[in-house]
């Protein structure tokens, strides 16, 4: 009867139809899968380390602005290590250091200029002459020479710890990398060339953050590519198994080959790029595609054996008319679940995991639904052995019985058990730790492990945390009181449990005095007189090679370089460190002199503190977007509750192991919780889906009746589905690399649990609380929708009255955006356009510059064109001190005088911008102590997030002052500049808006290079473009002067 | 070796075309029509030195101011204008290299050196003599005769900062000759006769140091300048039937202050000439006397868009020249409004010789069409009688349009 109205469903007509026409979507899906499989070629793969970084992240631009400046790249490192009594003072071991620093250099991708070993470094002492620089290898390698050295490297602390060990028994040969990218490859070879060594005694290390970062991606990856395609076979197998037939396993691996080559394709189309993580993607493509098909096929047999004389098409069509519709709303609630972690995510692979996971369901849903049964139809009508007995149970269906009898016996028990289980998962989950320390991705008998763990004993460290100090003139670190800054910096650092030693330029200076007085150790101090020190250096390049400073300090003598090395590149050790220096910065190198931290361990700080917060934000978003549509799909909030539950239960269990087992949550764990939203929810939705037709068929069955129908044929399906999952990664825990056996275990325990939730929690859920939805009463969609819409009203303010606590406060983002790097000095042209309401341009070109002085700041803007205004100079000193008034001079031609000009003016408009003198004075900043603050909200900005803050002026005094009664900013919550800000007068009318239209990153340091203020009462706009923005140039304390308006620049 | 720090890296040119005309409506005359181009290069040089040329020509189609072609007799040969025809007068303004040496500035040739913080009122801005073609109605800066000079600045210190001058261009005063509208010169004999005993260049050199420096907030200076008194003593040769202009020097010592208060802007400005020569008006006699004078300047900014400033000024004669006053006193007030994001600039100047009881008054519209034109009306009305300082041109008020390009 049942089968009978079946074969007048309209998706019954719908699926004939569709394979009678076979060859039209069979041609449609080649030509689309196809055609976005071409384009494969242009995929780009991106392995490195920094791809999981937003390319934006402050710290990481300015680290790669330091590399340029300092010519310093992640290096690799070749330690020889002699334990006999004299280390590696011995004539065998420093000529293996020559050899390797010889070899070395024809190493493809290893730059010859950049390798740094007792071979290549020369000693400072003093001579007859004053001061020689003499490399330690050069000669014969006598007992009176290696004596020498000993001596020499003993007495010179640049060198002692980081070149050689303080104990004598390590020296290093540090060798810097061409391209990053091609780091595997050079390891490799150097690991070849280290083969190749007389090593003799010595043991010889390759390490250092350079072989790790470069190598450790490549290592992963090609694991997984060995691994995968046994998921696949693995896979094949057990569909076999399940149904007996060639067909069950070639055509799921065919769906899986169009999903995978489509979204592949389409990611090489958008321009995204292949990360190690869209590994993960793939295995969810197969978990998904895999899923349907065992669904489909089970169906199809099951109407075989049900009734054999059903023709090929009539089975097909009654299988899919009855399975199109669970696998509609897998793909769709799936498709949801990752289109939620784009938003909510900061890691460009993770957001390319969820635009592409959801694309890549929709294209395996479609395949599914349209050329799944088109293939099918291509063999004859053959049914699977394993369906023959029809109706009755199989001896292979105990199990489901078993399991089924569970729910149906127990469902409170269940339900309770279940509930238990969620609790512990809650406390195993909150022990998760968030690190990063990429040398523990290896196995611990890794030579590349052994490698680091034995030089970061016996050395400094390997992993690098810079600080860069700026001074704002050429020749300025020359500069005694800078210098005596950075040695008290480093004296700061070396203090510090995590750091090891430090290098700056200051221990080459107070080598060079110490030589230049006959190597009396008294003189191992900075000079106090400037030109002494400057003089040095000459002497120095007299006869040593002046490149040897480049990673000290650049060639204009301006910024300097000190580098702290740690044993560890731990998140978790060294995440204490950054705040601790940033604060001994902030409160030693204020003004005229700054000092900016740089390095990976301050970049791995930035983005990994992030993580928590966004990640664990991402994935309730996403695990609330698949409660959202599976509710609007089965028109039921408890539908969607229902469909929540293993989804929620899988995501908390692999927190609880990661928590348990001390996996951290880092780079390569970051996609896990998305991986088992993907596959868990396909078991929820198969079941519910099945578990509703059969509640709701009509006729007397009992409940438990009806639920045991379900694990017969559904629970079958899921049984196959969960073994063809979890053997086929399982597989991936056999692998030789920790994430990938992580990733393999997770994978087969999230669908696990899946599996265990979907037959056990869904039906005992069914049978305690009888859900209307589950008996046929259907729910409307709209009444569903709104429903849905009030809870997720509620839902959002609540978490906004909760999340208060979470963002920053109002003052801390204004303190934020206030100390904003600007740099020390800066030049730049402005091009000011002003336009009237009538479209009236005026266009007047300027020079300025900004300088730190201290902590004053002055700012001078020179006229150039047009000829009318130009030679006019406008001048402005302001004081760090609130208290006390700015000094401001404007210079007229027409009057030749420089005037002084009152201070008290700053709301008054710029030279008929419309911008006023405070504005153009503070660079988007704000006087913090003109305002009370109030965080309003958060809003996007032209596509980027922002604070909004309203800031209220503290008295009548600074409205008048000022002219504004309130102001609105919208501060970027990554660069801390405001992209939007609104003023209104001091009788609350709207007065103009002030819009940053491009903020670029120069030199290091963000800045915007275009910004126009419209005033709403009169319609004039002005706008001023930087151009020519330098941060690096020289820019002269004279040009602050009150004579200098009048002589120009 | 030197090629590559000599080699111009760059050369910026700005030009402005003004067209003019002024109409004296109590005579009912053009006083003059003129079209004015100030072009002006800077050539920067790698060693970051500069050349900086401003040229100006002048075509004017009444020649009332400057009438024919005048020999120029204040003016020292290298600094004369050019006059091809009696319309027009081609003149080389300013031409000087500006180098620094480390932070030892130097600015060397034909420039304007202006100290002082007063506006328009001269007590220590006497290094350039000033033009008085149209007597003093043009901006300061067109009215100054640039003299070839060097000066030097240097910080002292890191507040004191000291100014070298050396002017050995002994150009002075320049009154228009008799006949001319703006004349000062007495015209005894009708026949325009005068004979100017310039002071010699070169040997007659001025010479003048400033210190200049920023304490507690106040802008001051100490100026010191042992020059030749650009202002005429005007003599008469009974004998030789001449008018003669005689100069004579002195030591200037002065200086400068000023400060803002809120929205008040203090300025002041003091000197004291060791020798000055005055011919009593009745008697005919020479006396020489030191001269003090002083000016204080008060500007209110504290409305938007307003900017008022008013000044007093008193010279005083610490020895009697006869029958004459004195002292001297004189104030101004200056009302300027801006609208329109400045497009729009409304200004009145009212400057009063408390002595004479007479004044000019100078009224101005100015709209900035776009980045490259400025239109401009006005009128400089002057007030008082005859024999007043500004009461003597009182039929020579007038109306100005005034249209400036800028390229």
């Amino acid at each position: 009867m049942v089968e009978h109205q079946e074969h007048r469903s309209t998706g019954f007509g719908f699926f004939k139809e569709l394979i009678r026409y076979r060859w039209i979507s069979l041609i449609l899906a080649l030509l689309v899968i196809g055609g976005l499989a071409s384009q494969l070629g242009d995929l780009r793969k991106n392995t490195q380390a920094d791809a999981f970084i937003d390319a934006n992240e402050p710290a990481l631009v300015y680290r790669r602005a330091v590399e340029d400046i300092f010519n310093l790249k992640d290096p690799l490192v070749i330690a020889i290590q002699n334990q006999g009594p004299h280390g590696i003072y011995n004539p065998k071991s420093l000529e293996l250091v020559n050899w390797h620093s010889d070899h070395l250099v024809s190493v493809p991708n290893i730059d010859p200029q950049g390798i740094t070993s007792l071979a290549t470094e020369s000693n400072i002492q003093g001579d007859t002459y004053g001061m020689e620089v003499r490399e330690f290898l050069d000669g014969p390698l006598d007992e009176v020479h290696i004596e020498w050295i000993k001596t020499s490297i003993e007495s010179f602390p640049l060198y002692k710890g980081s070149l050689v060990a303080g104990d004598g028994s390590m020296t290093l040969i540090v060798a810097e990398l061409l391209d990053q990218e091609k780091a595997e490859t050079t390891y490799r070879a150097v690991m070849q060339l280290v083969e190749e060594a007389p090593a003799g005694e010595n043991e010889i290390h390759v390490a250092g953050e350079g072989a790790i970062a470069g190598y450790l991606s490549e290592y992963i990856d090609r694991d997984a590519k060995r691994l995968n395609p046994l998921a696949g076979l693995i896979i094949s197998i057990v569909l076999i198994a399940a149904f007996f037939t060639a067909r069950a396993a070639i055509i799921p691996n065919l769906i899986v080959a169009g999903t995978v080559a489509g979204t592949l394709g389409a990611m090489a189309v958008a321009g995204a790029e292949f990360y190690v993580i869209t590994n993960g993607l793939i295995v969810c493509m197969i978990g998904i595609a895999v899923a349907d098909s065992i669904h489909i096929f089970s169906e199809y047999y099951e109407a075989q054996a049900a009734d054999p004389t059903l023709s090929l098409v009539d089975a097909i069509a009654l299988a899919m008319a009855r399975m199109w519709r669970p696998v509609l709303l897998t793909t769709l609630t799936t498709a949801a679940g990752f289109l939620a972690l784009y938003p909510t995510n900061d890691m460009p692979p993770l957001q390319y995991f969820g635009i592409f996971g959801a694309f890549a369901v929709v294209i395996a849903g479609l395949l599914t639904l349209f050329v799944t049964p088109t293939l099918l139809s291509f063999y004859r009508a053959r049914p699977s052995r394993l369906f023959k007995r029809h109706g009755r149970v199989s001896s292979k269906r105990i199990l489901a019985r078993a399991l089924g009898s569970l729910p149906l016996n127990h469902p409170g028990k269940v339900l309770l058990s279940g509930a238990l289980i969620a609790v512990l998962a809650v406390i195993g989950a909150v022990n998760v730790v968030v690190n990063e320390e990429r040398i523990e991705n290896f196995q611990p008998h890794e030579p590349i492990y052994v490698a680091d763990k034995r030089i970061n004993t016996l050395m400094d460290g390997t992993y690098y945390l810079d600080v860069v100090i700026e001074t704002p003139d050429s020749e300025g670190i020359y500069d005694p009181s800078v210098l005596r800054a950075i040695s008290e910096l480093q004296g700061f650092l070396e203090q510090q449990p995590e750091v090891h030693g430090t290098t700056s330029i200051a221990d080459y200076i107070k080598q060079m005095y110490k030589a230049v007085n006959e190597d009396d150790p008294e003189f191992y101090r900075l000079p106090d007189d400037r030109n002494l020190i400057a003089q040095l250096f000459l002497l120095y390049t007299a006869s040593g090679d002046p490149t040897d400073f480049e990673e000290r300090v650049d060639s204009r003598r301006k910024t300097a370089l000190v580098r702290a090395n740690l044993k560890t590149g731990s998140y978790q050790v060294n995440r204490s460190l950054i705040p601790r220096l940033e604060s001994h910065l902030a409160s030693k190198f204020d003004g005229e002199v700054s000092a900016q931290i740089s390095g990976r361990i301050n970049v791995d700080y930035h983005w990994i503190d992030g993580i928590a917060e966004t990640h664990l934000n991402s994935v309730i978003v996403s695990f609330l977007a698949v409660f959202l549509m599976a509710a609007l799909l089965f028109r039921s909030i408890i539908g969607g509750l229902m469909a929540a539950i293993p989804v929620g239960l899988s995501i908390l269990v692999i927190y609880a192991v990661m928590g348990v087992k001390g996996i951290w949550l880092g780079v390569g764990t970051s996609m896990f919780a998305a991986i088992a939203i993907g596959l868990s929810v396909d078991f929820a939705i198969h079941t519910i889906d099945r578990l509703r037709q059969a509640m709701s068929r009509p006729g007397d069955l009992s409940t438990a009746e009806r639920i045991t129908s379900v694990f017969e044929s559904t629970g079958r399906a899921l049984w196959f589905n969960l073994l063809a999952v979890a053997l086929g990664f399982g597989v991936l825990m056999t692998s030789q690399v920790p994430p990938l056996v992580n990733f393999g275990m997770l994978v087969a325990l999230s669908v696990s649990v899946a599996f265990v939730a979907s037959l056990l929690l869904l039906p005992a859920f069914t049978l305690v609380f009888r859900p209307g939805f589950m008996v046929g009463e259907g729910g409307s969609f709209w009444k569903t929708g709104m429903i849905l819409l009030a809870v997720l009203a509620a839902g959002a303010m609540t978490s906004k009255a909760f999340a208060d606590e979470n963002p920053p406060t109002a003052d801390e983002i204004v303190q934020k955006m206030n100390n904003r790097t600007e740099g020390v000095a800066v030049q730049r042209d402005m091009v000011i356009t002003m336009t009237d309401r009538r479209d009236n341009i005026r266009e007047e070109h300027t020079r300025a510059f900004r300088r730190y002085f201290g902590e004053t700041k002055k700012t001078v803007i020179f006229y150039s064109q047009p000829g009318t205004v130009a030679g006019t100079a406008f001048l402005t000193w302001d004081y760090a001190d609130q208290e006390r008034d700015d000094d401001q001079w404007l210079y007229l031609p027409a009057l030749r005088k420089v005037r002084r000009i009152s201070a008290s003016d700053r709301g008054d408009y710029f030279l008929g911008t419309d911008f006023t003198y405070e504005e153009i004075k503070k660079e988007s900043k704000i006087a913090a102590e003109d305002y009370q603050f109030s965080l309003l909200g958060e809003e996007d900005v032209d596509g980027h997030h922002t604070w909004i803050v309203q800031a209220t002026p503290v008295d009548a005094e600074v409205i008048r002052a000022l002219g504004y009664g309130r102001v609105l900013l919208r501060i970027d919550s990554k660069l801390w500049i405001p992209r939007l800000t609104e003023y209104w007068d001091v009788n609350e009318n709207f007065l103009k808006t002030v819009r940053a239209r491009s903020i670029e990153n120069i030199d290091g340091i963000w800045a915007i290079t275009d910004i126009e203020a419209t005033n709403r009462k009169t319609g004039h706009s002005t706008r001023i473009q930087f151009e020519n923005t330098d941060y690096e140039a020289s820019v002269p304390p004279r040009l602050f002067e009150q004579n200098a308006l009048k002589r120009g620049y | 070796m030197i090629a590559p720090s000599v080699a111009a890296i760059d050369v910026q040119h700005s030009s402005v075309v003004d067209v003019e005309a002024a109409y004296a409506y109590e005579t009912g005359s053009w006083q003059k029509q003129e079209i004015v181009w100030r072009p002006e290069w800077v050539m920067r040089f790698v060693s970051g030195a500069r050349l900086t040329l401003i040229g100006e020509g002048r075509f004017d189609a009444r020649d009332k101011l400057d009438p024919g072609r005048p020999d120029q007799p204040f003016r020292t040969r290298n600094t004369r204008k050019g006059f091809p025809n009696d319309h027009i007068d081609l003149e080389l303004r300013e031409f000087f290299w500006d180098h620094y040496a480390g932070d030892i500035f130097a600015r060397l040739g034909k420039q304007q050196i202006v100290w002082g913080q007063a506006d328009g009122l001269r007590v220590l801005d006497v290094i350039n003599p000033l033009s008085y073609r149209e007597f003093i109605l043009p901006d300061i800066e067109h009215r100054r005769i640039p003299l070839w000079s060097a000066l030097v600045e240097f910080p002292l210190d890191t507040t004191w900062t000291a100014q070298l001058v050396w002017v050995p261009d002994a150009t002075v005063t320049e009154s228009t000759l008799p006949g001319a509208t703006y004349s000062l010169i007495p015209d005894l004999y009708g026949d325009g006769r005068l004979q100017v005993n310039r002071p010699e260049s070169l040997e007659d050199s001025d010479f003048g140091a400033k210190l200049s420096s920023f304490q507690n907030g106040w802008d001051l200076s100490l100026n010191y300048l042992y020059h030749t008194i650009d202002d005429p003593l005007i003599r008469i040769d009974t004998s030789e039937q001449r008018v003669m202009a005689d100069y004579n020097r002195s030591h200037l010592i002065g200086g400068t202050a000023s400060k803002p208060f809120g929205d008040v802007t203090f300025r002041s400005e003091v000197g004291v000439e060791s020798k000055k020569r005055f011919r009593d008006s009745m008697t005919g006699q020479t006396t020489d006397t030191e001269i003090g004078s002083y000016v204080i300047g008060l500007d209110y900014s504290g409305l938007t868009d307003w900017f008022i400033s008013s000044q007093f000024f008193q010279t005083y004669r610490f020895a009697s020249t006869g029958e004459d006053s004195r002292s001297n006193e004189q104030v101004t007030l200056l009302i300027r409004h801006e609208a329109m994001n400045n497009a729009l600039r409304l200004e009145a100047l009212n400057i009063y010789d408390l002595d004479k009881e007479d004044s000019l008054v100078q009224l101005e519209a100015e709209y900035t069409a776009s980045s490259n034109v400025v239109l401009r009306v006005g009128a400089d009305l002057f007030f008082g009688d005859r024999f007043g300082t500004f009461g003597q041109f009182r039929e020579e008020s007038r109306l100005v349009t005034e249209f400036t390009l800028s390229f």
